[in-house]
Protein backbone atom coordinates (compact mmCIF):
# COMPACT_ATOMS: atom_id res chain seq x y z
CA UNK A 1 0.00 0.00 0.00
CA UNK A 2 1.28 3.30 -0.90
CA UNK A 3 0.79 6.14 1.91
CA UNK A 4 2.83 8.81 -0.34
CA UNK A 5 1.83 9.30 -4.21
CA UNK A 6 2.46 12.09 -6.42
CA UNK A 7 1.58 12.24 -9.85
CA UNK A 8 3.25 15.11 -12.20
CA UNK A 9 3.93 17.47 -9.35
CA UNK A 10 5.46 20.71 -10.52
CA UNK A 11 6.13 23.99 -7.74
CA UNK A 12 6.95 26.97 -8.96
CA UNK A 13 8.37 29.34 -6.56
CA UNK A 14 8.59 32.99 -8.73
CA UNK A 15 10.48 31.98 -11.90
CA UNK A 16 12.16 28.95 -9.68
CA UNK A 17 10.86 25.29 -10.44
CA UNK A 18 11.76 23.70 -7.29
CA UNK A 19 9.99 20.66 -8.51
CA UNK A 20 9.50 19.76 -11.88
CA UNK A 21 6.47 16.98 -12.48
CA UNK A 22 8.03 14.96 -9.95
CA UNK A 23 6.18 11.24 -9.66
CA UNK A 24 6.59 9.38 -6.67
CA UNK A 25 5.37 6.79 -4.87
CA UNK A 26 6.29 5.62 -1.24
CA UNK A 27 5.35 2.22 0.79
CA UNK A 28 3.71 2.32 3.82
CA UNK A 29 6.54 1.21 6.25
CA UNK A 30 9.34 1.96 4.97
CA UNK A 31 12.29 4.56 5.57
CA UNK A 32 13.22 6.38 2.54
CA UNK A 33 16.11 8.44 2.45
CA UNK A 34 15.36 11.31 0.07
CA UNK A 35 19.03 12.41 -1.42
CA UNK A 36 19.33 15.86 -3.77
CA UNK A 37 21.75 18.70 -3.60
CA UNK A 38 21.08 21.87 -2.19
CA UNK A 39 17.89 23.05 -3.80
CA UNK A 40 17.36 19.92 -5.36
CA UNK A 41 14.10 20.33 -4.21
CA UNK A 42 13.76 18.05 -1.26
CA UNK A 43 12.28 20.55 1.68
CA UNK A 44 10.04 21.90 -1.10
CA UNK A 45 8.73 17.96 -1.58
CA UNK A 46 8.48 17.18 2.14
CA UNK A 47 6.44 20.69 2.85
CA UNK A 48 3.98 19.86 0.09
CA UNK A 49 3.33 16.26 1.55
CA UNK A 50 3.03 18.10 4.82
CA UNK A 51 0.74 20.22 3.63
CA UNK A 52 1.82 23.39 4.27
CA UNK A 53 2.49 24.43 1.28
CA UNK A 54 0.41 23.70 -2.45
CA UNK A 55 2.01 22.76 -5.72
CA UNK A 56 1.34 24.98 -8.71
CA UNK A 57 -0.25 21.57 -10.75
CA UNK A 58 -0.42 17.49 -10.28
CA UNK A 59 -1.79 15.49 -8.08
CA UNK A 60 -0.81 14.97 -4.72
CA UNK A 61 -1.93 12.48 -2.20
CA UNK A 62 -0.81 11.31 1.41
CA UNK A 63 -2.88 8.65 3.29
CA UNK A 64 -5.05 8.83 0.78
CA UNK A 65 -6.14 12.54 0.39
CA UNK A 66 -5.08 16.09 -0.59
CA UNK A 67 -2.43 16.72 2.10
CA UNK A 68 -2.93 20.41 1.69
CA UNK A 69 -5.73 22.13 4.38
CA UNK A 70 -6.17 18.51 5.63
CA UNK A 71 -6.53 17.80 9.09
CA UNK A 72 -5.99 14.11 8.95
CA UNK A 73 -2.95 14.37 7.14
CA UNK A 74 -1.93 17.08 10.00
CA UNK A 75 -2.34 14.67 12.98
CA UNK A 76 -0.71 11.87 11.23
CA UNK A 77 2.25 13.76 9.26
CA UNK A 78 5.06 15.27 11.70
CA UNK A 79 7.07 17.38 10.09
CA UNK A 80 10.07 18.12 11.54
CA UNK A 81 13.00 20.26 10.24
CA UNK A 82 15.82 22.69 11.62
CA UNK A 83 13.47 26.29 11.96
CA UNK A 84 10.78 25.01 14.40
CA UNK A 85 10.65 28.46 16.11
CA UNK A 86 8.36 27.01 19.33
CA UNK A 87 6.60 29.73 21.03
CA UNK A 88 9.10 31.58 23.52
CA UNK A 89 6.50 31.20 26.70
CA UNK A 90 6.76 28.01 26.59
CA UNK A 91 9.70 25.05 28.23
CA UNK A 92 10.83 22.61 26.79
CA UNK A 93 8.71 20.22 28.96
CA UNK A 94 5.61 22.51 28.43
CA UNK A 95 6.29 22.09 24.41
CA UNK A 96 6.19 18.03 25.06
CA UNK A 97 3.20 18.26 27.20
CA UNK A 98 1.53 19.91 24.73
CA UNK A 99 2.50 18.14 21.98
CA UNK A 100 1.08 14.95 24.14
CA UNK A 101 -2.01 17.22 23.95
CA UNK A 102 -2.27 16.92 20.01
CA UNK A 103 -0.48 13.56 19.25
CA UNK A 104 -2.82 10.38 20.02
CA UNK A 105 -0.03 8.29 19.76
CA UNK A 106 2.23 10.08 21.55
CA UNK A 107 5.01 8.70 23.60
CA UNK A 108 5.08 10.44 27.14
CA UNK A 109 8.15 7.82 28.24
CA UNK A 110 10.00 8.18 25.16
CA UNK A 111 10.13 11.36 25.20
CA UNK A 112 10.92 12.00 28.83
CA UNK A 113 13.92 9.57 28.45
CA UNK A 114 15.39 11.00 25.04
CA UNK A 115 15.22 14.25 27.27
CA UNK A 116 17.05 13.36 30.04
CA UNK A 117 19.27 10.99 28.34
CA UNK A 118 20.46 14.35 25.97
CA UNK A 119 20.32 16.17 29.14
CA UNK A 120 18.18 18.97 28.55
CA UNK A 121 16.70 21.05 31.01
CA UNK A 122 13.00 21.47 31.75
CA UNK A 123 12.96 24.69 31.84
CA UNK A 124 15.22 26.08 28.80
CA UNK A 125 13.32 27.55 26.47
CA UNK A 126 14.09 26.57 22.90
CA UNK A 127 15.05 29.84 21.45
CA UNK A 128 18.16 29.54 23.43
CA UNK A 129 19.05 26.01 22.51
CA UNK A 130 22.34 25.65 20.40
CA UNK A 131 21.99 24.28 16.91
CA UNK A 132 22.87 20.87 17.41
CA UNK A 133 20.48 20.56 20.88
CA UNK A 134 17.82 22.10 19.04
CA UNK A 135 17.56 19.69 16.28
CA UNK A 136 17.86 17.31 18.88
CA UNK A 137 15.18 18.45 20.72
CA UNK A 138 13.53 18.21 17.52
CA UNK A 139 14.33 14.93 16.70
CA UNK A 140 12.86 13.97 20.24
CA UNK A 141 9.47 15.58 19.40
CA UNK A 142 9.28 14.05 15.75
CA UNK A 143 9.99 10.48 17.20
CA UNK A 144 7.21 11.21 20.51
CA UNK A 145 4.95 12.54 18.16
CA UNK A 146 4.99 9.05 16.73
CA UNK A 147 3.07 9.88 13.82
CA UNK A 148 1.94 7.38 10.77
CA UNK A 149 4.15 9.80 8.54
CA UNK A 150 7.17 11.27 9.69
CA UNK A 151 9.39 13.75 7.85
CA UNK A 152 12.72 14.36 8.79
CA UNK A 153 14.10 17.18 6.98
CA UNK A 154 17.62 17.68 7.65
CA UNK A 155 17.47 16.21 10.70
CA UNK A 156 21.20 15.97 11.97
CA UNK A 157 22.08 20.01 11.04
CA UNK A 158 24.14 21.00 13.36
CA UNK A 159 24.37 17.37 15.46
CA UNK A 160 27.78 16.39 16.62
CA UNK A 161 28.92 13.11 15.63
CA UNK A 162 27.94 11.29 18.60
CA UNK A 163 25.08 12.53 19.18
CA UNK A 164 24.39 11.57 14.60
CA UNK A 165 24.96 8.58 15.83
CA UNK A 166 22.61 8.02 18.91
CA UNK A 167 19.79 9.55 16.80
CA UNK A 168 19.97 7.02 13.94
CA UNK A 169 20.02 4.88 16.27
CA UNK A 170 16.52 5.74 18.20
CA UNK A 171 15.27 6.31 15.19
CA UNK A 172 15.95 2.87 13.97
CA UNK A 173 14.92 1.36 17.83
CA UNK A 174 11.85 3.19 17.76
CA UNK A 175 10.60 2.07 14.14
CA UNK A 176 11.52 -1.59 14.39
CA UNK A 177 9.51 -1.74 17.69
CA UNK A 178 6.32 0.51 16.00
CA UNK A 179 6.97 0.57 12.13
CA UNK A 180 5.93 3.57 10.23
CA UNK A 181 6.80 5.16 7.37
CA UNK A 182 9.56 7.87 8.00
CA UNK A 183 11.04 9.84 4.80
CA UNK A 184 14.68 11.32 5.24
CA UNK A 185 16.21 14.19 3.76
CA UNK A 186 19.86 14.84 3.41
CA UNK A 187 22.74 15.51 1.58
CA UNK A 188 25.04 13.44 2.80
CA UNK A 189 24.02 9.76 2.59
CA UNK A 190 26.77 8.36 3.89
CA UNK A 191 25.71 8.69 8.08
CA UNK A 192 22.11 7.70 7.11
CA UNK A 193 23.05 4.33 4.96
CA UNK A 194 22.56 1.70 7.67
CA UNK A 195 19.06 3.08 8.31
CA UNK A 196 17.77 3.44 5.01
CA UNK A 197 15.42 0.99 2.86
CA UNK A 198 14.82 3.11 -0.27
CA UNK A 199 16.50 6.04 -1.73
CA UNK A 200 14.90 8.49 -4.05
CA UNK A 201 17.30 10.86 -5.34
CA UNK A 202 16.05 13.97 -6.35
CA UNK A 203 18.07 16.17 -9.29
CA UNK A 204 16.50 19.99 -10.29
CA UNK A 205 12.82 19.06 -8.86
CA UNK A 206 12.92 15.80 -10.85
CA UNK A 207 12.84 12.16 -9.09
CA UNK A 208 16.19 10.31 -10.87
CA UNK A 209 16.25 7.20 -9.06
CA UNK A 210 14.17 5.57 -6.58
CA UNK A 211 15.24 1.98 -5.77
CA UNK A 212 16.33 -0.23 -2.57
CA UNK A 213 19.22 0.73 -1.02
CA UNK A 214 20.98 -2.55 -2.18
CA UNK A 215 20.30 -1.93 -5.84
CA UNK A 216 22.37 1.33 -5.31
CA UNK A 217 24.97 0.01 -3.86
CA UNK A 218 25.48 -2.36 -6.85
CA UNK A 219 24.78 0.49 -9.50
CA UNK A 220 28.04 1.15 -10.79
CA UNK A 221 31.44 0.19 -10.46
CA UNK A 222 34.92 1.76 -10.46
CA UNK A 223 37.42 1.72 -13.24
CA UNK A 224 40.67 2.19 -12.74
CA UNK A 225 43.62 1.56 -15.18
CA UNK A 226 46.23 3.87 -18.04
CA UNK A 227 44.25 7.06 -19.26
CA UNK A 228 43.81 5.96 -23.32
CA UNK A 229 42.21 2.70 -22.13
CA UNK A 230 39.91 2.81 -19.69
CA UNK A 231 38.39 6.26 -21.70
CA UNK A 232 38.43 4.41 -25.30
CA UNK A 233 36.84 1.36 -23.02
CA UNK A 234 33.81 2.97 -21.82
CA UNK A 235 32.71 5.45 -24.60
CA UNK A 236 29.62 3.06 -25.39
CA UNK A 237 29.43 2.80 -21.67
CA UNK A 238 26.72 5.02 -18.97
CA UNK A 239 29.77 6.87 -17.36
CA UNK A 240 28.84 8.76 -14.59
CA UNK A 241 32.29 10.33 -13.37
CA UNK A 242 35.97 9.89 -14.84
CA UNK A 243 38.68 11.65 -12.84
CA UNK A 244 42.47 11.97 -13.60
CA UNK A 245 43.84 10.30 -10.53
CA UNK A 246 47.65 10.61 -11.57
CA UNK A 247 50.29 10.29 -14.24
CA UNK A 248 48.06 9.20 -16.70
CA UNK A 249 45.96 6.72 -15.05
CA UNK A 250 42.26 7.42 -15.01
CA UNK A 251 39.53 6.53 -12.48
CA UNK A 252 35.78 6.16 -13.62
CA UNK A 253 32.59 5.15 -12.34
CA UNK A 254 30.27 3.39 -15.00
CA UNK A 255 26.63 1.84 -14.54
CA UNK A 256 27.63 -1.70 -13.49
CA UNK A 257 24.33 -3.26 -15.69
CA UNK A 258 26.11 -5.47 -18.83
CA UNK A 259 29.62 -4.71 -18.12
CA UNK A 260 31.98 -7.44 -18.85
CA UNK A 261 34.22 -7.28 -15.66
CA UNK A 262 36.06 -10.27 -16.50
CA UNK A 263 37.15 -8.94 -19.45
CA UNK A 264 38.09 -5.64 -17.77
CA UNK A 265 40.19 -7.08 -15.28
CA UNK A 266 42.11 -8.70 -18.17
CA UNK A 267 42.64 -5.62 -20.01
CA UNK A 268 44.74 -4.55 -16.57
CA UNK A 269 42.03 -2.60 -15.12
CA UNK A 270 41.45 -2.19 -11.46
CA UNK A 271 37.50 -2.59 -10.40
CA UNK A 272 36.30 -1.43 -7.42
CA UNK A 273 33.12 -1.31 -5.90
CA UNK A 274 31.49 2.26 -5.23
CA UNK A 275 29.87 2.93 -2.13
CA UNK A 276 26.03 3.85 -2.02
CA UNK A 277 26.80 7.70 -1.29
CA UNK A 278 29.29 8.15 -3.85
CA UNK A 279 26.58 6.95 -6.44
CA UNK A 280 24.51 9.31 -5.18
CA UNK A 281 26.73 12.02 -5.20
CA UNK A 282 28.10 11.26 -9.13
CA UNK A 283 24.16 10.94 -10.20
CA UNK A 284 23.21 14.66 -8.75
CA UNK A 285 26.54 16.17 -10.25
CA UNK A 286 25.57 18.38 -13.27
CA UNK A 287 27.10 16.60 -16.14
CA UNK A 288 29.65 18.90 -17.34
CA UNK A 289 32.61 21.00 -15.06
CA UNK A 290 33.37 20.99 -11.23
CA UNK A 291 33.96 23.32 -8.52
CA UNK A 292 37.72 23.57 -10.37
CA UNK A 293 36.11 24.68 -13.74
CA UNK A 294 35.19 28.07 -11.72
CA UNK A 295 38.70 28.67 -11.54
CA UNK A 296 40.17 28.26 -14.59
CA UNK B 1 -0.25 1.95 13.92
CA UNK B 2 -3.83 3.58 14.49
CA UNK B 3 -4.15 7.06 12.98
CA UNK B 4 -4.96 9.90 15.01
CA UNK B 5 -8.18 11.06 14.64
CA UNK B 6 -9.55 14.40 16.09
CA UNK B 7 -12.47 16.20 15.09
CA UNK B 8 -12.72 20.08 14.08
CA UNK B 9 -14.28 20.73 18.00
CA UNK B 10 -12.02 18.77 19.97
CA UNK B 11 -9.06 20.63 18.01
CA UNK B 12 -10.20 24.05 18.09
CA UNK B 13 -10.57 23.55 21.76
CA UNK B 14 -6.90 22.16 22.49
CA UNK B 15 -5.61 24.94 20.41
CA UNK B 16 -7.54 27.28 22.06
CA UNK B 17 -5.74 26.38 25.50
CA UNK B 18 -2.64 26.49 23.58
CA UNK B 19 -2.82 29.69 22.93
CA UNK B 20 -3.40 31.19 26.48
CA UNK B 21 0.24 29.74 26.75
CA UNK B 22 1.24 30.86 23.86
CA UNK B 23 -0.15 33.82 23.03
CA UNK B 24 0.19 35.09 27.10
CA UNK B 25 2.96 37.62 26.29
CA UNK B 26 0.00 39.86 24.49
CA UNK B 27 -1.14 40.82 27.97
CA UNK B 28 1.88 42.33 29.38
CA UNK B 29 1.66 44.72 26.91
CA UNK B 30 -1.81 45.13 27.60
CA UNK B 31 -1.29 45.94 31.18
CA UNK B 32 1.49 48.13 30.87
CA UNK B 33 -0.59 50.16 28.33
CA UNK B 34 -3.44 50.42 30.58
CA UNK B 35 -1.43 51.94 33.60
CA UNK B 36 0.35 54.00 31.27
CA UNK B 37 -3.17 55.28 30.31
CA UNK B 38 -4.37 55.52 34.39
CA UNK B 39 -1.40 57.95 34.60
CA UNK B 40 -2.22 59.89 32.21
CA UNK B 41 -5.62 60.29 33.43
CA UNK B 42 -4.77 61.30 37.13
CA UNK B 43 -4.82 64.45 37.06
CA UNK B 44 -8.30 64.54 34.94
CA UNK B 45 -9.23 64.00 31.35
CA UNK B 46 -10.19 67.45 30.72
CA UNK B 47 -10.80 70.66 32.55
CA UNK B 48 -13.22 74.01 32.56
CA UNK B 49 -12.83 76.97 35.23
CA UNK B 50 -15.44 79.55 35.83
CA UNK B 51 -15.28 82.62 38.08
CA UNK B 52 -17.50 85.25 39.16
CA UNK B 53 -16.10 87.67 41.32
CA UNK B 54 -14.45 86.10 44.35
CA UNK B 55 -15.63 82.65 43.44
CA UNK B 56 -13.96 80.79 40.82
CA UNK B 57 -14.97 77.29 40.23
CA UNK B 58 -12.78 74.61 38.01
CA UNK B 59 -14.06 71.34 37.13
CA UNK B 60 -11.66 68.07 36.69
CA UNK B 61 -12.89 65.41 34.41
CA UNK B 62 -12.10 61.82 35.55
CA UNK B 63 -13.00 58.76 33.13
CA UNK B 64 -11.68 55.69 31.89
CA UNK B 65 -11.76 57.36 28.20
CA UNK B 66 -7.67 56.97 28.13
CA UNK B 67 -7.56 53.55 28.98
CA UNK B 68 -10.45 52.62 27.18
CA UNK B 69 -9.18 54.21 24.10
CA UNK B 70 -5.15 52.56 24.74
CA UNK B 71 -6.70 49.52 25.26
CA UNK B 72 -8.39 49.63 21.38
CA UNK B 73 -5.19 50.10 19.96
CA UNK B 74 -3.78 47.13 22.02
CA UNK B 75 -6.48 45.24 20.94
CA UNK B 76 -5.77 46.46 16.99
CA UNK B 77 -2.40 45.65 17.43
CA UNK B 78 -2.54 42.44 19.18
CA UNK B 79 -4.92 40.78 16.34
CA UNK B 80 -2.29 42.26 13.82
CA UNK B 81 0.54 40.47 15.42
CA UNK B 82 -1.19 37.08 15.89
CA UNK B 83 -1.33 36.86 12.19
CA UNK B 84 2.32 36.99 11.93
CA UNK B 85 4.46 34.35 10.69
CA UNK B 86 5.96 33.63 13.66
CA UNK B 87 2.63 33.48 15.69
CA UNK B 88 1.01 31.50 13.05
CA UNK B 89 3.39 28.90 12.56
CA UNK B 90 2.64 27.85 16.16
CA UNK B 91 -0.10 25.96 15.06
CA UNK B 92 1.66 24.70 12.04
CA UNK B 93 4.54 22.74 14.51
CA UNK B 94 1.42 20.67 15.89
CA UNK B 95 -2.24 19.54 14.41
CA UNK B 96 -3.95 22.03 12.91
CA UNK B 97 -5.54 23.12 9.48
CA UNK B 98 -6.04 26.68 8.27
CA UNK B 99 -9.70 26.34 9.48
CA UNK B 100 -9.30 25.20 13.05
CA UNK B 101 -6.11 27.71 13.39
CA UNK B 102 -8.40 30.51 12.72
CA UNK B 103 -11.26 29.76 14.86
CA UNK B 104 -8.84 28.78 17.72
CA UNK B 105 -7.50 32.49 16.71
CA UNK B 106 -10.99 34.20 16.77
CA UNK B 107 -12.07 32.79 19.89
CA UNK B 108 -8.68 34.42 21.45
CA UNK B 109 -9.25 37.75 20.34
CA UNK B 110 -13.03 36.68 21.63
CA UNK B 111 -12.03 36.24 25.30
CA UNK B 112 -9.13 39.02 24.71
CA UNK B 113 -11.78 41.21 24.28
CA UNK B 114 -13.34 40.27 27.25
CA UNK B 115 -10.33 40.17 29.33
CA UNK B 116 -9.12 43.49 27.88
CA UNK B 117 -12.74 45.18 28.49
CA UNK B 118 -13.07 44.30 31.90
CA UNK B 119 -9.92 45.78 33.04
CA UNK B 120 -10.12 48.62 31.00
CA UNK B 121 -13.85 49.66 32.95
CA UNK B 122 -12.32 48.35 36.06
CA UNK B 123 -9.44 50.82 36.18
CA UNK B 124 -12.41 53.49 37.07
CA UNK B 125 -11.97 51.95 40.38
CA UNK B 126 -8.38 52.72 40.35
CA UNK B 127 -8.25 56.24 38.81
CA UNK B 128 -10.99 57.07 41.69
CA UNK B 129 -8.59 54.99 44.53
CA UNK B 130 -5.76 57.64 43.59
CA UNK B 131 -8.39 60.62 43.62
CA UNK B 132 -8.85 59.47 46.98
CA UNK B 133 -5.40 58.88 48.10
CA UNK B 134 -4.86 62.43 47.04
CA UNK B 135 -7.77 63.77 49.28
CA UNK B 136 -10.32 64.24 46.71
CA UNK B 137 -13.01 62.56 48.17
CA UNK B 138 -15.19 64.05 46.27
CA UNK B 139 -15.08 62.07 42.95
CA UNK B 140 -15.46 58.71 45.26
CA UNK B 141 -18.70 59.86 46.83
CA UNK B 142 -20.66 60.74 43.66
CA UNK B 143 -23.50 58.73 42.78
CA UNK B 144 -22.41 55.02 42.32
CA UNK B 145 -23.41 53.39 38.57
CA UNK B 146 -26.91 51.10 38.85
CA UNK B 147 -25.92 47.71 37.99
CA UNK B 148 -27.91 47.56 34.99
CA UNK B 149 -25.61 50.16 33.67
CA UNK B 150 -22.62 49.09 34.98
CA UNK B 151 -22.86 45.80 32.53
CA UNK B 152 -24.58 47.86 29.51
CA UNK B 153 -21.00 49.91 29.85
CA UNK B 154 -18.68 46.76 30.26
CA UNK B 155 -20.42 45.27 27.58
CA UNK B 156 -20.06 48.00 25.17
CA UNK B 157 -16.44 48.22 25.92
CA UNK B 158 -15.81 45.12 25.21
CA UNK B 159 -17.99 45.15 22.07
CA UNK B 160 -16.20 48.18 20.82
CA UNK B 161 -12.69 46.52 21.67
CA UNK B 162 -13.71 43.21 19.75
CA UNK B 163 -15.01 45.25 16.74
CA UNK B 164 -10.94 47.10 17.03
CA UNK B 165 -9.73 43.40 17.24
CA UNK B 166 -11.72 41.94 14.64
CA UNK B 167 -10.57 44.79 11.89
CA UNK B 168 -6.72 44.16 12.95
CA UNK B 169 -7.29 40.47 12.99
CA UNK B 170 -8.10 40.81 9.15
CA UNK B 171 -5.95 44.02 7.93
CA UNK B 172 -3.20 41.13 9.34
CA UNK B 173 -4.60 38.62 7.46
CA UNK B 174 -4.94 40.38 4.78
CA UNK B 175 -1.46 41.34 4.93
CA UNK B 176 0.08 37.45 5.33
CA UNK B 177 -1.08 37.18 1.57
CA UNK B 178 2.47 39.21 0.03
CA UNK B 179 4.86 41.01 1.39
CA UNK B 180 4.57 44.01 -0.47
CA UNK B 181 1.48 44.31 1.19
CA UNK B 182 3.24 45.36 4.38
CA UNK B 183 4.14 48.55 2.84
CA UNK B 184 0.94 49.03 0.81
CA UNK B 185 -1.32 48.71 3.44
CA UNK B 186 -0.33 51.06 6.04
CA UNK B 187 -0.08 54.11 3.41
CA UNK B 188 -3.28 52.93 1.87
CA UNK B 189 -4.88 53.21 5.25
CA UNK B 190 -2.63 56.73 6.52
CA UNK B 191 -3.92 58.34 2.77
CA UNK B 192 -7.36 57.83 3.20
CA UNK B 193 -7.27 59.24 6.41
CA UNK B 194 -5.64 62.51 4.84
CA UNK B 195 -7.38 62.53 1.56
CA UNK B 196 -11.26 61.42 2.56
CA UNK B 197 -13.89 63.59 3.47
CA UNK B 198 -15.01 62.08 6.48
CA UNK B 199 -18.08 64.64 6.45
CA UNK B 200 -19.38 62.71 3.25
CA UNK B 201 -23.01 61.42 3.51
CA UNK B 202 -22.04 57.76 3.14
CA UNK B 203 -19.35 58.33 6.20
CA UNK B 204 -22.16 60.12 8.12
CA UNK B 205 -24.44 57.25 8.27
CA UNK B 206 -21.96 54.69 8.43
CA UNK B 207 -20.93 56.37 11.70
CA UNK B 208 -24.77 57.07 13.07
CA UNK B 209 -25.52 53.29 12.19
CA UNK B 210 -23.07 52.43 14.67
CA UNK B 211 -22.65 54.54 17.37
CA UNK B 212 -25.82 56.41 17.57
CA UNK B 213 -27.59 53.20 17.70
CA UNK B 214 -29.90 54.37 21.35
CA UNK B 215 -31.35 50.47 21.53
CA UNK B 216 -28.57 48.59 23.18
CA UNK B 217 -29.45 45.30 21.93
CA UNK B 218 -29.51 46.52 18.29
CA UNK B 219 -26.06 48.04 18.81
CA UNK B 220 -24.57 44.75 20.28
CA UNK B 221 -26.63 42.88 17.13
CA UNK B 222 -24.77 45.63 14.84
CA UNK B 223 -21.71 45.29 16.10
CA UNK B 224 -21.28 41.53 16.91
CA UNK B 225 -22.71 40.74 12.75
CA UNK B 226 -20.17 43.01 11.73
CA UNK B 227 -17.63 41.61 13.85
CA UNK B 228 -18.14 38.01 12.25
CA UNK B 229 -18.34 39.44 8.87
CA UNK B 230 -14.61 40.96 9.41
CA UNK B 231 -13.85 37.60 10.76
CA UNK B 232 -15.23 35.71 8.39
CA UNK B 233 -13.28 37.26 5.40
CA UNK B 234 -9.84 36.32 7.79
CA UNK B 235 -10.77 32.71 6.84
CA UNK B 236 -11.43 33.06 3.61
CA UNK B 237 -8.77 35.30 2.64
CA UNK B 238 -5.85 33.14 4.42
CA UNK B 239 -7.83 29.58 4.20
CA UNK B 240 -5.08 29.36 0.89
CA UNK B 241 -1.70 31.01 2.54
CA UNK B 242 1.34 28.90 2.67
CA UNK B 243 3.26 27.88 5.65
CA UNK B 244 6.11 27.73 7.48
CA UNK B 245 8.08 29.28 4.52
Amino acid sequence: MNVVECEKVTKKQGSVVALNELNIQIKKNTITGLIGRNGAGKTTLLKILAGLWRPTSGHVEVLSVNPFNSLTVSANVAYIDDSMDFPNTLTLSEILQAGKRFYGNWDSQLAERLFEYFSFHPNQLHTHLSKGKASTFNMIFGLAARCEITLFDEPTNGMDASVRKDFNRALLKDYLAYPRTMIISSHHLEELEELLEDILVIKNGKELLHEPIDVIRNYAIGLTGRSELVRQWVTDKQVLYTEEVGANTCYAVVKSEGIPLEKAKQLGMKVTPVSASDVCVYLTNRTTGGIDDVFK
Amino acid sequence: MSLNNMSLGTLVGKQYLFKWKAFAGVFNSMIALQLLAIVFSAGGVGQTGTSTGSVSIDLYYYSVDNVVGFTMVWAFFKSILITTKSYRNDDYLFVTNRLSSNLANILFVFSASVVAGLTAILSGYVIQMIQYVQGNTFLTEANPLSLGEWFTGAFATILYILFIGALGYLIGSVVQLHRTLVIIIPVALLGFLFVYDFNEPGMISMFKFYFKENIFWLFAMKILGTVLLLFAASMLVSNRLEVRK
